[in-house]
């Protein structure tokens, strides 16, 4: 799996389980990229699903073209009002008699389409040779993107935060690397990456935020990339999520690889030795030194305990104070 | 809820045959998928997605997919008997599970994982490093499966809001006995059972095989596990039962149409004496010739012997059921009965032998059935991390980088993977708002209170090098 999946698997199979067993009653809470939080439940006669999201962004998408999106694609299935503690709410009746996996899968698409919305708009305003003002949309606490339209290009700037400063790193090189693709691959966006200030095409934007953990990424679509709208849009909102899902693989194939060294060079049958090593007798005769006993599992002999009489001097020299006080306490 | 983000914890449960995930708060696991990986392993092998250069760890399947995939690629099962076997698929899988099928951010979600009782301090560390490191998720909680089964029990009516008990844990390919008590596995007092759901698939099909030759073998083992799901039940007495079979057929036996899955011709079947037979070899196990001859009931009541003898009365009055194998009508009582047989014959004769000098005090032995007994390990951590409580006493991230600097392992048993004894106290709480107050639970209640009191002194303290030596207990 390289690219993310733009439905939500749970969703899909709540609408089609609803249509399945019409008789049970749901109630299920999950989540979704993004601090996106999904509701799904049966209303008090089980005559509708009703499927509520609570998106921070929500708002700002609304307004910039989600209502009409969300309208055309949902129709009368948008409640008027949102169920108490989230932002929209579809209401899913249970007398649909159309095709149920395609209204299941369009329904697993919520969220895609809400976020498509703002990425739509600029892209349809381009074709009409318009401009249109910069579009900010604050997904995540911490985290915003921006749409702008410049001449014949769409510009889209994410301002991405990172809490651990390893990802900070690893997203430089990652997104250094993505730069560099470029120059392989044709018709890709032009991508710049800035870490700490916004680019230049945020000049002017208010509430930018800055320091150290933000990245910037902005990528400029061509009239190209317009073509396929839904397409390129589905790309580029996930974005942010593919960017964390790299990193994280990324470490986890570092860490594989740091594993087999391990197992390669006797280390970690070293390492499992010195765990199972037990403190046998802290107060020996003499203050100055202690044993500990090795069981007989970590040497492969036959005497039942192999004894370790350590007197300060060694002490210090064979094993680190830290080490022996946690072998104590 | 996480106090910083407002979403569910995710509960991971992976388990041998099948991983159960979902978010905290529902009452049945999002997601059940194989415990399988399918990988590019082997060299040679070209496909479209492998074929971009340094993508290859990305390209693997979990789950059905990875089963549906199996002939392009390698299938793994990356746990064996309950324990984690290999890290790199396990951490493979672990990927997809987050990215892929619960679609979440793992940095903004706090994680329940599972492990079988007696886990290496080695793995649990693993565990902790792959989630820490790799996924950066804010905090780790690694409880036992028993404990949790037992947590989940108290949705039944008869239960006892506390964490002593046996559970019984029947799952596909084993049955295991654990005896839990205060929260802490006795560890040296487990037995495992080699009779599972898969042998009652094998004896009913087997029983099938030679009365029925009209189902085609292509499907009789479909037909076999089919008829243990819908049909099975567990008999009080064998042979009244088979004589109220050959008495009124028409009323007891079954006959099911179905068509053949390839040709598409009709045939049909008669349910019969297997409904009552499959489960019965947990209790007889001879009749399926099997080479393992002790019923579960003596098996209950030999582990239970075997545990300290001031734990076990409160062992026979919560004796808990947890796993598919264990949904057959009427298994707990059976299960109750035969368990109370064995106990009442021991008092009695030691009784006598005692000369009639000295009279026991009668014992309750008491097996818990509830609805949610299927996915029991699953439904108690999704209980257990829907509570405010959970957020205050798992593992938080400063904890583990703390341990990892200080100790060799996380091998302190008391810290992650014990009972959470805030939690029980949080549910008491609750309980006592409706129903009266026994003496008994009020002690219960004042000891949870000490401990509760000693837990958060040295978890909500951010200055934990000073306070690690009250750890000592």
């Amino acid at each position: 799996m390289i690219l993310l999946e733009t439905g939500n698997r749970i969703l899909y199979e709540e609408v089609l389980s609803f249509f399945e067993n019409q008789a049970k009653k749901v109630d299920t809470v999950f989540a979704d990229f993004d601090g996106c939080k999904f509701n799904v439940k049966t209303n008090e006669d089980k005559s509708k699903l009703l499927v509520s999201i609570s998106f921070k962004a929500t708002a700002d998408l609304l307004k910039h073209g989600g209502s009409n999106l969300i309208k055309t694609i949902y129709g009368a299935m948008v409640q008027g009002s949102a169920e108490p503690g989230y932002d929209m709410t579809l209401a899913v009746p249970a007398t649909f008699n159309g095709n149920k996996t395609e209204l299941a899968t369009s329904i697993s698409l919520f969220k895609r389409n809400l976020v498509s919305a703002p990425f739509l708009m600029a892209f349809s305003a381009i074709e009409a040779k318009k401009t249109i003002d910069i579009i900010s949309v604050d997904y995540r606490s911490e985290e915003t993107f921006y749409i702008k339209t410049q001449g014949d290009n769409v510009i889209v700037v994410f301002d991405i935060h990172f809490k651990d400063a390893d990802d900070i790193i690893l997203s430089k090189i990652f997104l250094q690397s993505f730069v560099d693709a470029r120059k392989t691959l044709n018709n890709t966006p032009a991508i710049t990456f800035s870490q700490k200030d916004p680019p230049l095409e945020l000049k002017g934007v208010r509430g930018v935020r800055t320091g150290a953990a933000h990245g910037f990424v902005s990528f400029v679509l061509f009239p190209a990339h317009l073509k396929k709208p839904q397409e390129t849009a589905d790309l580029i909102q996930t974005f942010r999520d593919y960017l964390h899902y790299h990193i994280k693989c990324a470490k986890g194939y570092m860490h594989t690889s740091m594993r087999n060294r391990l197992m390669l060079s006797n280390v970690l049958s070293l390492v499992n030795s010195l765990n199972r090593i037990k403190i046998f007798s802290h107060t020996p005769p003499n203050q100055s030194c202690f044993s500990i006993a090795i069981p007989p599992k970590t040497i492969q002999k036959k005497s039942n305990l192999l004894l370790v009489h350590i007197n300060n001097k060694q002490k210090n020299k064979i094993i680190s104070q830290p080490l022996l006080n946690s072998l104590i306490g | 809820m996480n106090p910083v983000s407002g979403l569910p914890a995710v509960i991971i449960d992976n388990g041998t045959g099948y991983t159960k995930m979902g978010f905290a708060g529902n009452n049945d696991p999002n997601f059940i998928i194989p415990t399988a990986i399918a990988t590019q392993t082997s060299k040679g092998k070209q496909t479209a997605a492998s074929q971009k250069k340094g993508v290859e760890d990305l390209d693997f399947f979990i789950g059905d997919e990875a089963i549906a995939n199996s002939k392009t690629y390698d299938l793994n099962y990356p746990i064996r008997h309950g324990q984690i076997d290999n890290w790199t698929f396990m951490e493979q899988y672990w990927e997809q599970c987050i990215f892929k099928y619960l679609r979440c951010e793992p940095e903004d979600h706090y994680f329940l994982l599972t492990e079988p009782p007696l886990n290496a301090p080695e793995n649990r560390e693993f565990t902790a490093e792959i989630m820490f490191e790799t996924f950066n998720v804010p905090g780790l909680y690694i409880a036992v499966q028993a404990v949790l089964a037992l947590a989940a029990s108290w949705t039944s009516k008869n239960a006892t809001e506390n964490l002593t008990g046996t559970v019984i844990d029947s799952g596909d390919g084993v049955t295991h006995v654990i005896p839990v008590a205060e929260g802490y596995v006795i560890g040296s007092s487990i037995k495992h059972i080699p009779i599972a759901g898969k042998d009652i698939t094998g004896f009913i099909q087997q029983i099938m095989r030679e009365r029925e030759p009209g189902i085609p073998p292509s499907e009789a083992f479909e037909i076999a596990k089919r008829t243990k799901e819908q049909h099975c039940y567990v008999s009080p007495d064998i042979v009244k039962e088979f004589q109220k079979y050959d008495q009124q057929p028409e009323t007891w036996i079954k006959t099911v149409q179905q068509l053949e899955a390839v040709t598409k011709k009709p045939f049909s079947y008669d349910v019969g004496y297997e409904r009552f037979l499959g489960p019965e070899v947990f209790f007889n196990p001879e009749i399926a010739n099997s080479d393992f001859l002790t019923p579960l009931p003596k098996v209950v009541d030999d582990t239970i012997q075997s545990c300290p003898i001031d734990c076990r009365r409160g062992l026979y009055k919560n004796i808990v059921l947890s796993g598919g194998s264990t949904m057959f009508k009427d298994f707990g009582k059976r299960l109750q009965r035969d368990i109370k047989r064995s106990v009442d014959y021991r008092i009695k004769r030691s009784e006598e032998l005692s000369g009639g000098k000295y009279k026991a005090v009668p014992l309750t032995v008491q097996v818990i059935s509830h609805n949610m007994q299927r996915y029991a390990v699953w439904f108690g951590g999704s209980m257990l991390g829907s509570t405010p409580e959970f957020y205050n006493i798992q593992c938080c991230i400063w904890w583990y980088e703390l341990k990892s600097l200080f100790l060799p392992n996380i091998n302190n048993p008391q810290f992650i993977s014990t009972p959470t004894t805030t939690f029980v106290k949080y549910i008491n709480h609750q309980k006592t708002q409706n129903t009266n107050v026994t003496t008994n639970k009020k002690k219960d209640q004042k000891q949870y209170n000490s401990l509760e009191i000693y837990k958060l002194s040295y978890i909500d303290s951010n200055h934990g090098w000073l306070k690690r030596k009250k750890i000592k207990i």
